[in-house]
């Protein structure tokens, strides 16, 4: 019977944290993409300083949740919105508003994706 | 690379503890559901190892898992018979009163080739001699030879044999072991005197067993003192 109990606390204990990462992981998911999206429709209108404001608030959030965010998700991911925060930095400097949007929009877009793929669907289940 | 091997570490303490959680048994005594489980955990600690893209949790919650179901079934068919014979199957009997069970050969896709190996390996080379060949849940052929095949126990053809009593070690690799020195009723000052008798000091004694009958077992340590 111990070893019923060690199966089945173990097999609890790893859908309770699995669960409760999957939730973290979209809340932050869901904030992070949705200051970027704010950041691109503030870059396309011109205002690229509200938009580096808005995308510094989502990379501040990203980098506070990174270490749970790493804990779930492949790091491969994780280096190339890593990578993209960098790009940022580069169109923020060259003043490109068009391009800063674009790659607000293209890291919105892989944060969602990351945190999609993780949700217990039938597309990922398959 | 130290990360690699950092987590390296980590992974095969976590594999030693799962093998250790999932019981004592060696592969040939294990059931199938056991042996791919054993061999499915190997393979996905080796994932996690390798690439280090791949985060810890989402390297260990499969292994982890794995172990898990494994733990709840095998207590579940320890006390559930239905589900045992669901997870493991039944035994079945391919030779009976010396009479080889066709049916169940075929059933069992097991061809006289292969039976007649399981037998030669169990030390029967006239299949007339073997009673019952049973193929038992984890692959293995049990062999039951005729009464008057077998070598006549002691008790049958009367003769008397010493009593048997399982051995204990006391000195192991020049160290005392004091529980099993209690164990085995003896006191350092018996160890004392049977080292002297064997004109061996402790620290070059490798192996020193006693049993209930008082027989010594002793090993010498090799090489330069």
């Amino acid at each position: 019977m111990k070893f019923l109990w060690i199966g089945l606390g173990i097999l609890s204990l790893l859908l309770v944290i699995s669960v409760a990462g999957l939730y973290c992981l979209d809340n932050t998911a869901d904030q992070v993409a949705g200051l970027l999206e704010t950041a691109w429709q503030q870059s396309l209108a011109g205002n690229l300083d509200q938009a580096v404001r808005q995308a510094g608030q989502a990379e501040a959030l990203w980098q506070r949740r990174y270490g749970l965010v790493a804990s779930m998700a492949d790091h491969h991911d994780l280096e190339e919105i890593s990578l993209g925060f960098s790009e940022l930095g580069g169109w923020q400097a060259l003043n490109s508003g068009e391009n800063y949007a674009m790659v607000c929009l293209r890291l919105a877009g892989q944060i969602r994706e990351l945190a999609r793929g993780e949700k217990p669907a039938y597309y990922n289940f398959l | 690379m130290l990360l690699s091997f950092l987590r390296t570490m980590f992974l095969y303490l976590v594999l030693i503890a799962a093998v250790r959680l999932m019981g004592k048994r060696q592969i040939g005594q294990m059931e199938p559901a056991e042996f791919v489980v054993t061999m499915l955990i190997a393979n996905l600690a080796a994932i996690p190892m390798q690439d280090g893209g791949i985060s810890l949790f989402s390297g260990l919650s499969p292994i982890l898992t794995v172990l898990g179901m494994q733990l709840v079934l095998a207590v579940a068919s320890l006390r559930w018979i239905s589900f045992r014979r669901l997870l493991c199957g039944k035994p079945v009997i391919l030779i009976a009163e010396g009479k080889i069970q066709q049916d169940n050969l075929r059933r069992t896709r097991l061809t006289l080739d292969e039976l007649s190996e399981h037998l030669r390996q169990q030390g029967a080379l006239d299949m007339s001699t073997v009673q019952y060949a049973i193929l038992e849940t984890n692959g293995q052929v049990s062999v039951f030879r005729y009464p008057e095949e077998e070598p006549a126990p002691a008790k049958a053809a009367g003769v008397a044999v010493p009593a048997q009593s399982l051995p204990v070690t006391v000195v192991s690799d020049g160290r005392i072991l004091e529980d099993n020195l209690t164990r085995a009723d003896r006191n350092r000052a018996w160890l004392g005197k049977e080292l002297q008798r064997q004109g061996c000091p402790l620290r070059r004694t490798l192996l020193l067993t006693v049993d209930g009958q008082g027989k010594v077992y002793f090993v010498k340590k090799e090489g330069k003192p």
